[in-house]
């Protein structure tokens, strides 16, 4: 653009000096050469105006588009053109009043009244002079027409040169010359007269004034006469030549000529109007669009570093900050951009500086979450605006439900999924935190989870830490510990006593039935049965806690595990229940104390088949898996199911009327023995599922 | 094919000019002999009421007489057998008052102007030599104000149309 509007300008100040030198050169104006000036000049009008109309379109469709400094140009060319054009404007109005009234000037009416009267004394000289000519022709002719024929010379000799005539001569109605006086030697076709003019004559007296190509004005006079003596009356014709003198001649050729000149001049008054003001338009046109050209040139250049400016700051609004501005100059733009420079130099250096700590922080909280993660405890973070900030997985895991979906959010919309939070809520909302309120046992879902709750040490808003413990094992650890020892205790105390009280029971009914009467008979009969039959049955309990008391004492063998269950269910023939097995292989072989599982194995029937409802068929499906790292046992009954809030897994937990609650808790004993694990749960129809896994 | 529009464009422009300016011309082809053809032409021309003014304030007119006999070609320019140029000077004393006309070294005067049109307007003759073949040849006769012999100022109105006398006379011989 920048070279274009140079050429331009070049071309335009080159185009307005040889048109405006023409302009003083009234033989340059009027020759073709001018006009094409004219034309190139307006051509060139033309094509800057396009020029500047394609530039401004461009600007607006910036504008548009919103490009970054547009409106800024806009506004700078709008100011620069407006500042520019109203001085051209009014300048140019000057100059075409100026001019005009310049050229009206020369026109002055004195002037042209003062040339007509010049021209009109010439004509009127000329009057004259023709009067005096004719007034001598008549003279002459009056003094002829007394005379004789060969007398003609002699009297014309003598009365031209009285009376200062220049050329005369007498010719015939015949055209036949008679007589000739001049004062240089002429040649006779050059003053012989024109037909025309004879014919004039013919009726009289005939003068006119003519001018020769030399510009010599002269006057000649036809004067036909007769001679008096003359019977024929032969008609003869006295031609008179004189010559205007020479200083009346060119005085009166001199105003005719600046008679002429003027009225060329006059002529084309309007049209040397029009074509200064076309030349002053012209001039003005081209001097408006340069200066549109270098209002948009200067605008463009002094809004290109803004530009860039706006651009480097939205491109560091974005993040990169490592656009730099080429430096420009040493002004105020060039010390902005120096800054602007070292403020991205110092911004990157920050940024990076920020991005390593940011790095930091977030492979130490990445670490902290993994650590977090696997602890055995479940954690929650609660910021001092009570929002959940930080939560592991083990928590979400021991209170049931996905804790993350909640971090951010209000900690006391726990109570969504569950009233059982509600003591926990509480223990946060409280302000001060008592030493003692600090932890909490909480029973959920056969677990019993510990809730203690500290608070961060550094900074003023301390972050709350919920600290989650699944206890339920340990516990159940301390309550098996417990029962064993009662049970040994049990076994030791009471089992003694109870062969003695059997064997004199017996021997009471066995020595007085045969001396009491058949009535009272019966009645001892009974109670010593009685006696027998809780005896026996308090051995049975002795033993169940023997047995649950007794230590791991493993005795491992490695059986089939299909026909261990085989076996089992051909012992447990009965109407009112159906044992299906489902085994993926035929042969699962396991290393086992053979006899334990056995136990296990017949106790979960037992319990299924117990399990069952009233006046129904008790099914049992017993599926067997073995995988690459587990095998696995499920029991699954239609039975009435288990209550979820209890651990039946517990001793002397049971919710059958006459069990001692002892049987599963012997079977979780043995399956913990043998490093597997148990767990129980509700079909979605009826019935419980019990699943077996033990490690391989 | 250039040159071919070219001389079509010049064409137009040629017959707009006569359509524009010629109130009546014609160009009769007299008497054809074997080596030489006589043309008689007249032009009916009426002066403007504008240029009038002018020649009576004094300032002289010449007119340019230009005879071009072309060979036409269909496609390229056309060939020019001959080509003549005759000045005819118009002049006003109004010292004297009286009309001069200048044609080939002879001068001619006249009181009144209608007296010069009249001149101007008699049939004029020509004869071209070695004239036998006449098929695609044109004849064209123009009349016009000799623009670089007006006074300097008065050239400034030269492009107006009423001051030109161009009298484009063709005939196809």
């Amino acid at each position: 653009m920048r070279y274009l509007i140079t050429s331009a300008l070049v071309i335009s100040l080159a185009l307005l000096v040889i048109l405006i030198r023409s302009l003083s050169n009234s033989d340059f104006i009027s020759s073709e050469t001018f006009q094409l000036l004219l034309k190139i000049n307006l051509a060139f009008v033309v094509l800057l105006f396009i020029f500047i109309a394609l530039q401004v379109y461009r600007l607006f469709k910036e504008v548009k588009k919103e490009v970054t400094g547009s409106r800024l140009t806009l506004r700078l060319v709008i100011s620069y053109s407006v500042m520019i054009i109203v001085p051209l404007m009014v300048l140019y109005f000057v100059s075409v009043n100026f001019l005009t009234k310049s050229i009206e000037s020369w026109f002055n009416v004195r002037v042209e009244s003062a040339l007509e009267s010049g021209l009109n004394i010439g004509q009127k000289t000329l009057d004259i002079l023709r009067k005096d000519v004719e007034l001598k022709s008549r003279s002459i002719s009056y003094s002829l027409s007394n005379s004789k024929i060969n007398e003609f010379n002699p009297i014309l000799s003598d009365l031209t040169e009285k009376f200062d005539i220049y050329d005369a001569m007498i010719i015939d109605d015949e055209s036949q010359i008679l007589a000739i006086s001049s004062r240089d030697n002429i040649e006779i076709d050059a003053v012989f007269p024109d037909e025309k003019d004879l014919i004039l004559a013919n009726t009289g007296f005939h003068g006119k004034i003519d001018i020769t190509q030399e510009n010599i004005i002269y006057l000649k006079t036809y004067q036909p006469y007769f001679l008096i003596d003359d019977k024929i009356q032969k008609k003869f014709y006295l031609i008179l030549t004189q010559k205007i003198p020479e200083s009346i001649s060119q005085a009166a050729l001199s105003v005719e000529s600046v008679f002429e000149d003027y009225q060329a001049l006059t002529f084309s008054r309007n049209s040397l109007k029009v074509i200064y003001q076309i030349t002053l338009s012209i001039i003005l046109f081209l001097a408006i669009l340069l200066s549109i050209s270098l209002a948009l040139y200067f605008s463009r250049r002094f809004t290109m570093p803004l530009s860039t400016l706006s651009e480097a700051t939205q491109s560091i609004a974005k993040g990169n900050f490592k656009k730099k501005i080429p430096e420009q100059g040493k002004d105020e733009l060039g010390m902005l951009v120096r800054s602007f420079n070292i403020m991205t130099t110092k911004l990157e250096t920050a940024n990076k500086t920020l991005e390593l700590n940011r790095q930091r922080i977030e492979s130490s909280r990445n670490f902290l979450e993994s650590i977090i993660n696997n602890m055995s405890s479940g954690i929650i973070v609660i910021d001092p605006k009570n929002n959940i900030r930080l939560t592991n997985k083990l928590a979400s895991k021991l209170l049931g439900f996905n804790l993350e979906l909640l971090n951010g959010q209000r900690f006391n919309q726990i109570l969504e999924h569950g009233s059982q939070f509600e003591e926990i809520v509480t223990l946060v909302n409280k302000n001060k935190i008592n030493y003692k309120e600090k932890a909490l046992i909480l029973k959920f879902k056969r677990r019993i989870l510990s809730i203690q709750l500290t608070e961060e040490d550094v900074g003023r808003n301390k972050n709350k830490i919920i600290i989650i413990d699944d206890i339920s094992e340990i516990t159940a650890a301390q309550r098996n510990e417990a029962w064993s020892e009662v049970a040994r205790r049990l076994a030791h105390e009471i089992k003694n006593p109870l062969t003695p009280i059997q064997l004199s029971a017996e021997r009471i009914d066995h020595k007085f039935s045969k001396q009491l009467e058949k009535k009272d008979r019966a009645i001892l009969s009974d109670i010593t049965k009685t006696i027998v039959n809780q005896v026996d049955a308090i051995k049975k309990m002795v033993n169940e806690f023997t047995e649950y008391s007794r230590s791991p004492e493993l005795t491992k063998t490695e059986i089939n595990l299909v026909d261990l269950i085989n076996e089992l269910v051909n012992l447990f023939q009965k109407e009112d229940l159906t044992i299906n097995i489902l085994s993926s292989s035929k042969k699962i072989n396991f290393m086992c104390d053979e006899i334990k599982i056995r136990q296990v194995f017949v106790n979960l029937i037992n319990n299924a088949y117990e399990a069952k409802k009233d006046d129904s068929t008790c099914e049992i499906g017993i599926r067997l898996r073995k995988t690459k790292s587990s095998m696995i046992v499920n029991f699954i009954d239609n039975g009435s199911g288990i209550n979820d809030d209890i651990d039946i897994f517990q001793p002397y937990v049971t919710t059958k009327k006459t069990g001692t609650g002892l049987g599963l808790a012997v079977v979780k004993k043995i399956i913990d023995e043998h490093d597997g694990s148990i767990s129980i749960k509700n079909n979605k129809l009826s019935g419980a599922n019990v699943e077996i896994q033990f490690s391989i | 094919m250039m040159a071919y529009i070219l001389k079509s464009l010049l064409k137009i422009n040629l017959a707009w000019l006569v359509f524009f300016n010629t109130s009546y011309a014609n160009i009769i082809v007299e008497d054809q002999e074997l080596d030489s053809t006589k043309i008689k032409y007249f032009l009916n021309y009426e002066l403007d009421n504008e240029l009038k003014k002018i020649i009576e304030k004094g300032i002289s007119i010449q007119v340019l007489e230009t005879t071009i006999l072309k060979r036409k070609n269909q496609y390229f320019f056309d060939h020019v057998l001959f080509k003549k140029t005759k000045n005819i000077k118009i002049e006003y004393h109004p010292l004297i008052k009286k009309y001069y006309l200048f044609e080939e070294n002879e001068r001619f005067s006249y009181t009144e102007l209608n007296d010069l049109i009249r001149f101007i307007n008699k049939p004029r003759y020509l004869t071209l030599d070695n004239f036998q073949d006449s098929k695609n040849k044109e004849l064209t006769i123009t009349w016009e104000i000799d623009q670089t012999n007006l006074p300097k100022s008065l050239q400034l109105s030269l492009k107006k149309p009423t001051w030109m006398i161009i009298k484009r006379l063709r005939h196809n011989l």
